[in-house]
């Protein structure tokens, strides 16, 4: 009976069409892995199976592609870069969870004049591209002495982010006023209500926050190259993989691999422990490119 | 009153950080951006004005105007690419739910949405490899068919910017395909059982039911697009750029990066932003003005 309800609800049976499409899909979803299966074999192979990669097996794993990554002669060990990017993808997400949450909820429950003309402003600034803030933001960084820092990736997470803010607004929205009503008449000021009663009703749409500034930050190539620019000591994973490719590894394209294995496992791990917080980011992402 | 009053004290407490932001990041680049277009400012000397110069050098730059070609051409392939073939493939999920429930299900879409998550430095990378001549894996497949040794993307060849454009679409396909995905379950199951009724195939369903129900999504997918097209930087950094310093390949945002960052040409590179910008924004006036003909709204 459930079956014939469920055919029901998707419209025709089961058809030859179904069984084909369902094949292509699979196939599709290979075709999105086989890439990264390649390139953890690849970070596992010689230089001689690289380059001759017609065997997709490596003869014998070289670990030791790994070790001597993590562990250089000279230079910084690879751990160094690890943690600039921890650091700075850390300390993003949680200034984008902290200034968004308190300026979201300033927007949705306070009343005071031209807060509409804020909200207003922060719609319109989505669709002004990065390409034409960034030169002057790097002459503002500049005047600062804030280049060759962290802080030019740093600080302006702390000052919220439209996205942020029109992600969270519609979901305070959705929380009854009698509640902060209910709250006032007990004594409480609007910074408690804001993170006695909001915060915890709002964890969902936070980590969901949380994940899509991870994804921005964790990967982002431009910004980092511009603001720390030379300063090896603060290189994140991709920039330091990025002078993998172009620098004295050149012709070491299987270090390169294990440098991007390196840089994807924990967006592998985070994946899966949160894969249902993802869908849902997706879902609720529909303005991001 | 005075609760009043102090709710307009608390809330611009709050809403401060954004102001702040808001100015520091947007509004003051945004103007000085704007008057760096018409001047000549190289950094170690402040910016002077120049009147028209920097437009006049423009139509001039050679370079300038591959960029801007290759940057439309980019766009011209990728858009329409990633706005039908997601929704091919959502329609094919939504049908292949019949066979693959639940939990599995779930994993699938999770799977084609993984790719959109790891930087575009290692994508790049790893489909640099993937595209090359002879020994890349897209040559050894489709040499089970044929001899075949194509450098997808050698340097200057046809094939570049299509084939850069192909693996965005790749990257972007699973994103996309849950925007639709969601959209397709919005659309009222009883328009798809009086089709049946009338016994429709599956292409008459497609095109007759979900391509017009679908449409605001779609309408979504293409300014989404347009405007990732425009801003492709990292792909053509890691892919093209990274690899050797040319120009011939280069996308408008490459260009303007070099301009601006190696050659320390402020107010040049500030008129390329504002160029990049205007295209965008033509594109996307364009298609938002062709809206009433094609996107079909529940009144």
């Amino acid at each position: 009976m459930a079956s014939i309800a469920a055919n029901k609800r998707n419209g025709t049976k089961i058809g030859v069409s179904t069984i084909i499409f369902t094949i292509i899909l699979l196939l599709g979803a290979i075709s999105m892995l086989l890439p990264f299966v390649w390139m953890i074999l690849a970070s596992l192979k010689t230089n001689g199976e690289f380059l001759n990669a017609f065997k997709w097996l490596p003869a014998a794993p070289q670990w030791e592609n790994y070790t001597r990554l993590l562990f250089p002669e000279k230079g910084h060990p690879f751990m160094l870069y690890f943690f600039n990017s921890v650091k700075v993808t850390g300390l993003a997400m949680i200034g984008t969870v902290l200034s968004c949450s308190l300026v979201a909820f300033a927007l949705a429950r306070i009343s005071f004049p031209g807060k509409n003309i804020v909200f207003g402003f922060a719609v319109i600034s989505i669709f002004l591209p990065s390409q034409v803030t960034m030169i002057p933001q790097f002459l503002i960084f500049k005047e600062l002495g804030w280049l060759g820092t962290h802080y030019p990736l740093i600080i302006p997470a702390f000052l919220a982010s439209a996205f942020g803010i029109i992600l969270l607004r519609q979901f305070y929205r959705t929380i009854p006023k009698e509640m902060d009503e209910a709250a006032k008449v007990d004594g409480a000021g609007w910074f408690t209500i804001y993170s006695r009663i909001h915060l915890p009703l709002m964890i969902s749409p936070l980590i969901t926050l949380a994940i899509l500034t991870f994804q921005e930050k964790w990967a982002e190539i431009l910004y980092p190259m511009i603001f720390i620019g030379k300063n090896s000591d603060l290189w994140t994973m991709v920039l330091k993989i990025r002078d993998l490719s172009t620098g004295q590894y050149n012709s070491r394209p299987e270090l390169e691999m294990a440098g991007n294995v390196l840089l994807v496992l924990p967006v592998i791990i985070l994946f899966i422990t949160a894969q249902p917080y993802f869908v849902k980011s997706i879902a609720t992402s529909g303005v991001k490119g | 009153m005075r609760r009043k009053a102090s709710d307009y004290f608390t809330g611009y407490l709050f809403i401060m950080p954004y102001v702040i932001g808001a100015f520091m990041l947007f509004i003051i680049p945004a103007c000085m951006s704007l008057y760096y277009s018409f001047t000549r400012f190289k950094v170690i000397s402040p910016p002077m004005f120049n009147g028209l110069d920097n437009i006049r050098m423009l139509l001039a730059d050679q370079l300038f105007m591959t960029a801007f070609k290759n940057t439309w051409y980019y766009s011209l392939i990728y858009v329409p690419i990633q706005v039908v073939i997601p929704l091919v493939f959502a329609v094919m999920l939504s049908y292949s739910k019949k066979l693959i429930r639940g939990k599995w299900s779930e994993w699938l879409r999770a799977i084609y949405y993984f790719p959109a998550i790891p930087s575009w430095f290692v994508i790049g990378m790893v489909w640099i490899w993937l595209l090359a001549p002879e020994i890349g894996i897209v040559n050894q497949i489709i040499g089970w068919f044929g001899k075949s040794d194509i450098a997808f993307l050698g340097i200057g060849s046809d094939s570049i910017i299509p084939s850069l454009a192909l693996v965005a679409v790749w990257k972007g396909l699973g994103y996309a395909m849950f925007i639709y995905f969601i959209g397709l379950n919005n659309i009222p199951d009883s328009l798809y059982e009086s089709a049946e009724i009338d016994g429709v195939n599956v292409w008459q369903r497609f095109r007759n039911i979900t391509v017009p129900m679908i449409s605001p999504t779609t309408f979504l997918i293409v300014i989404i697009s347009i405007s990732s097209a425009f801003q492709a930087f990292d792909q053509h950094f890691t892919m093209v750029f990274n690899r050797y310093n040319k120009y011939s390949d280069t996308h408008l945002m490459v260009y303007l990066y070099e301009k601006a960052f190696r050659f320390m040409d402020m107010g040049y590179a500030s008129l390329i932003a504002w160029v990049s910008f205007l295209c965008m924004i033509i594109v996307t006036l364009i298609v938002l003005f062709l809206q009433k003909r094609w996107v079909h709204y529940e009144e």
